[in-house]
């Protein structure tokens, strides 16, 4: 009992450790630092996207003011003669991303079936790091592959074949020079297919087993299984993913430039070259003619900006349901069967 | 009716000393609830140094509230709610302008499952509370570090692989670790909310002879849902129960002996003769 | 009556050929994957040799000459964007995971996830009018700037994530030591969070890596050595692309061994930390 009051010789006592530790700093004021430190990193995000709007608007305000509403509308774009219409790049931009939707969407979404139901456990985490791979390709790097083996391929196989038999539709007439609206919403289904898989799987691996059984106990095939019950119930999640998936598919900028023509101009064929809001930003930025030419690419990208961001809200409200309704974003070790 | 283990017991240890060193702790009309939910309601206690008192219980009668409240550890939660006095050495620790992060050093705890820090090693887990605290005992260190370790008779096991990180030893160890990391800041008043719960039967066994060594310089309180670890290890008992509003009562309290041969309340009898029957 | 105890044959078949479709879904997926990959990889490493790799770009039409300061461009300009991203986007991730109840916390959360669908090339717009006009000059600065802003978000939710694991009985431990909350935050819970902190930077820095359209008007790209910030820089991706419309064989050749090196890159610090994140949910 002596020992809790004297101390050994050089060692503190626990009456002196006591008193140490009273006297010793309670961390008000590193509470309070510490707390403005973080809390303006927050701040921070808030203040970047207030300052990018900020300024795309200032300086895209000599074109916003010449050209008023007529410049979402306005089809010419001539910056020669000083005459600045997106409705060409809108119109590029929402076909070539309405395609990707069309034929990525379908693809991802079975995939993300097959991952979520069809393929055994222990190699779920191996396919579906597989698919998420294509989104770790750069852009650029798909470009590539898009100028040299996706177009080539194009012209010479695919788009004879598609107008041989589907000539008749506009959609498939004109001449065929392998890069073109077609080239371009094919490589943006291939870049947004990792996306749209990956969100599709989580939402249907968050359906409770349950449904699968109860539908199962009704005498339903597999398939009807999947496509009844299992779908349905991860709707929204899969929504979520396509939304997201056309979010990406708007923003997309090199390897769309790559392989989409680069030509201004509304057509109904697929194999007519096109050009898209973030592709002529690319292409003309740095060679811009005129101040004009320059604020009227910025305000290409605040259109951009504006489109993208809308989109990309909606997608996370919906995926932020599935969130709260208990699936997670991991590719573990899976629910489901 | 009371099965005869029990009308086998000792009574009470005697304190055998009068500590320079004793702090008492009193519970005052201590309520306390998240939110909306009550969790316990008017309860006091007195906590008397050199003696192990034991808070028992069904689960859901508030007990880990209980002393949560007692290190202000409760209101961390973001809805916590806490009404009363808690008065170590006479002195309300609740009261306003009273730093909650200097009650915590003065009071111990020790959880329920086994957490040593993981990136810190075995070492730096005990000098862990000095330390964090910006107290630098220099030279001392290693012997206080010792001191700690060896208190829980741990020393003997951990001596060659203190640079090993703490989380490296079995569960009755890293409780140990626990105990020894809680003691080396010296507190006043030790609490444990069930601490042997994750343990199994020997580790059990040698942290309530700790715990029986520790009360000699300590004031110790355990909760714990093991009755018999109450009788053995306990020199008062407290009994709780939640109440009609789901908030936690206590129901009795007196020398252990005497709670579990002979109790006053009804209700404490038949929680004890249920657990035993 | 009799009920029938097997499908109807039209049934079957649907069943199977429907999930067979997914199942090709699922490898064509696959197959597309390895099919870039191949060519990157057969096409790279054919132009993939010494000269490529330590020799700047020679004048239009000239063969021979490499990348290498586009390579040690990427470097520079992910070195700035880490300087520039990361603190900003740890110490957000920190706020939200530790003070993430109130209403600030859920727009930060929002707005945060919202940045990281916005299109690349606008960060680009972004970061010239805020760096190249007032200085008047491209500059590698400029480009590592608009990099970091786009790994901010992405970092920011990743840190997030990881503090939030660490267990709440660590914290509660330090509490009860009577360690004032900060550092039970900086000392405890940031340590025991760091691996998945890292995890997730360097999975930004992957992704930033291959990011050409924000430094088309930020960077620029630069046909020598430049160790300025405030010059134009060149980067592995801006080169690919400059090269890959080029008219010249011999510049489609470098273009491919360049996107050999970037792929091999990007790959490498994906797949690397994905094999460290199962190590340690599965066994570590």
């Amino acid at each position: 009992m002596t020992e809790t009051t004297v101390g050994r010789p050089g060692r503190p006592s626990p009456r002196e450790i006591r008193a140490a530790l009273g006297r010793a700093s309670t961390g008000r004021r590193g509470d309070a630092v510490w707390a403005i430190l973080v809390g303006g990193c927050a701040v921070g995000i808030l203040l970047l996207v207030l300052a990018i709007t900020t300024l795309m608007v200032v300086e895209s305000w000599p074109a916003v003011q010449r050209f008023g509403f007529g410049f979402i509308v306005g089809q010419r774009w001539d910056p020669v003669g000083g005459h600045f219409g997106a409705l060409p790049f809108l119109y590029g931009t929402v076909v070539s991303s309405v395609l990707a939707l069309l034929i990525g969407g379908p693809v991802a979404l079975g995939s993300a079936i097959a991952l979520s139901e069809l393929v055994p456990r222990q190699l779920r985490g191996l396919l579906s790091a597989l698919v998420e791979l294509l989104a770790a390709i750069p852009s650029v790097v798909y470009g590539l592959w898009g100028i040299f083996v996706l177009a080539p391929l194009l012209r010479s196989a695919v788009e004879p074949a598609l107008r041989t038999a589907l000539g008749f539709l506009p959609l498939f007439s004109g001449p065929a020079y392998g890069v073109g609206t077609l080239a371009g919403g094919l490589i943006l289904a291939i870049m947004i297919l990792p996306t749209i898989a990956a969100v599709s799987r989580d939402a249907l691996l968050a359906v409770p087993n349950d449904q699968r059984e109860a539908m199962l106990a009704l005498g339903a095939t597999h398939w009807e299984m999947v496509w009844g019950a299992v779908v349905p119930y991860a709707r929204t999640g899969i929504l979520g993913g396509f939304i997201l998936g056309l979010g990406r598919a708007l923003g997309e900028t090199m390897a769309v430039t790559m392989v989409i023509g680069n030509r201004p101009a509304i057509s109904a064929s697929l194999f007519a070259p096109s050009y898209t809001l973030a592709s002529v930003i690319a292409n003309e930025f740095t060679e811009a003619t005129s101040d004009l030419h320059l604020a009227a690419l910025v305000e290409i990208g605040l259109v951009l900006l504006g489109v993208a961001v809308v989109v990309n809200a909606l997608a996370r409200l919906l995926i932020w349901q599935i969130e709260r309704a208990g699936g997670s974003a991991a590719a573990g070790p899976g629910r489901g069967r | 009716m009371i099965p005869p283990i029990l009308a086998k017991m000792r009574p009470p240890e005697q304190s055998p000393l009068a500590l320079a060193d004793a702090h008492s702790l009193e519970t005052v009309r201590l309520s306390a609830g998240y939110g909306e939910r009550p969790a316990i309601r008017d309860v006091n206690l007195t906590f008397r140094p050199g003696q192990i008192t034991a808070i028992i219980g069904p689960s859901g009668c508030g007990k880990s509230t209980l002393i949560r409240c007692v290190n202000r550890l409760h209101e961390v939660t973001p809805s916590a709610r806490v009404a009363g006095q808690v008065l170590l050495d006479g002195a309300d620790v609740y009261a306003p302008g009273v730093d909650p992060v200097l009650v915590r050093r003065r009071i111990g705890m020790v959880f329920q499952r086994p957490n040593p820090f993981p990136t810190l090693s075995i070492f730096d887990n005990v000098a862990a509370g000095l330390r964090l605290n910006g107290i630098d005992p220099g030279k001392s260190l290693p012997d206080l570090v010792w001191e700690a370790l060896d208190r829980v008779v741990l020393w003997d096991e951990v001596k060659d692989k203190l640079r090993q990180p703490g989380t490296a030893l079995s569960g009755g160890q890293q409780q140990r670790l626990c105990i020894a990391r809680a003691l080396a800041v010296a507190p006043e008043v030790l609490l444990l909310d069930e601490p042997t719960a994750a343990l199994d039967p020997m580790a059990t066994l040698k942290i309530e002879e700790l715990l029986r060594e520790l009360k000699r310089d300590y004031t110790v309180v355990i909760v714990t849902h093991n009755m018999q670890q109450a009788a053995r290890v306990s020199d008062v008992t407290a009994f709780m129960l939640a109440g009609l509003d789901n908030a936690g009562v206590v129901v009795e309290v007196g020398p252990t002996h005497q709670i579990f041969t002979n109790p006053t309340d009804r209700r404490t009898e038949e929680y004890i003769t249920g657990r035993f029957g | 009556m009799r009920t029938p105890l097997s499908i109807a044959w039209h049934r079957k078949v649907a069943n199977w050929l429907l999930l067979g479709l997914c199942l090709a879904a699922l490898g064509a997926a696959v197959a597309v994957l390895l099919a870039v990959l191949g060519y990157v990889t057969v096409q790279g490493a054919g132009g993939l040799n010494l000269d490529f790799l330590t020799n700047t770009p020679r004048p239009v039409g000239d063969s021979g000459g490499g990348m290498a300061n586009a390579i040690v461009g990427t470097l520079i300009l992910v070195g700035i964007a880490v300087v520039v991203g990361l603190p900003v986007g740890i110490g957000a991730g920190i706020y939200l995971a530790e003070y993430g109840r109130g209403r600030l916390a859920t727009v930060v959360r929002f707005v945060a996830d919202v940045l990281t669908g916005v299109p690349s090339i606008t960060i680009g717009l972004f970061a010239y009018a805020l760096l190249v006009v007032p200085l008047k000059s491209f500059s590698a600065f400029a480009g590592g700037f608009a990099l970091g802003v786009i790994m901010l978000p992405v970092v920011t939710r990743t840190t997030e994530e990881s503090v939030r694991l660490v267990p709440a009985s660590l914290r509660e431990a330090a509490l009860a030591l009577g360690v004032p909350r900060w550092k039970v935050i900086a000392r405890i819970a940031l340590p025991t969070a760091l691996s998945g902190i890292v995890t997730g930077a360097l999975l930004a820095v992957a992704r930033v890596a291959g990011e050409t359209a924000p430094l088309l008007f930020t960077a620029f790209g630069n046909q020598f050595w430049s160790w300025s910030l405030r010059q134009p820089i060149a980067a592995l991706p801006l080169q690919i692309f400059v090269y890959a419309i080029s008219p010249y064989d011999d510049w489609h050749r470098q273009a491919w061994a360049g996107s050999l090196v970037l792929v091999g890159l990007v790959l490498l610090l994906s797949i690397g930390m994905r094999l460290v994140v199962r190590r340690q949910r599965y066994g570590g």
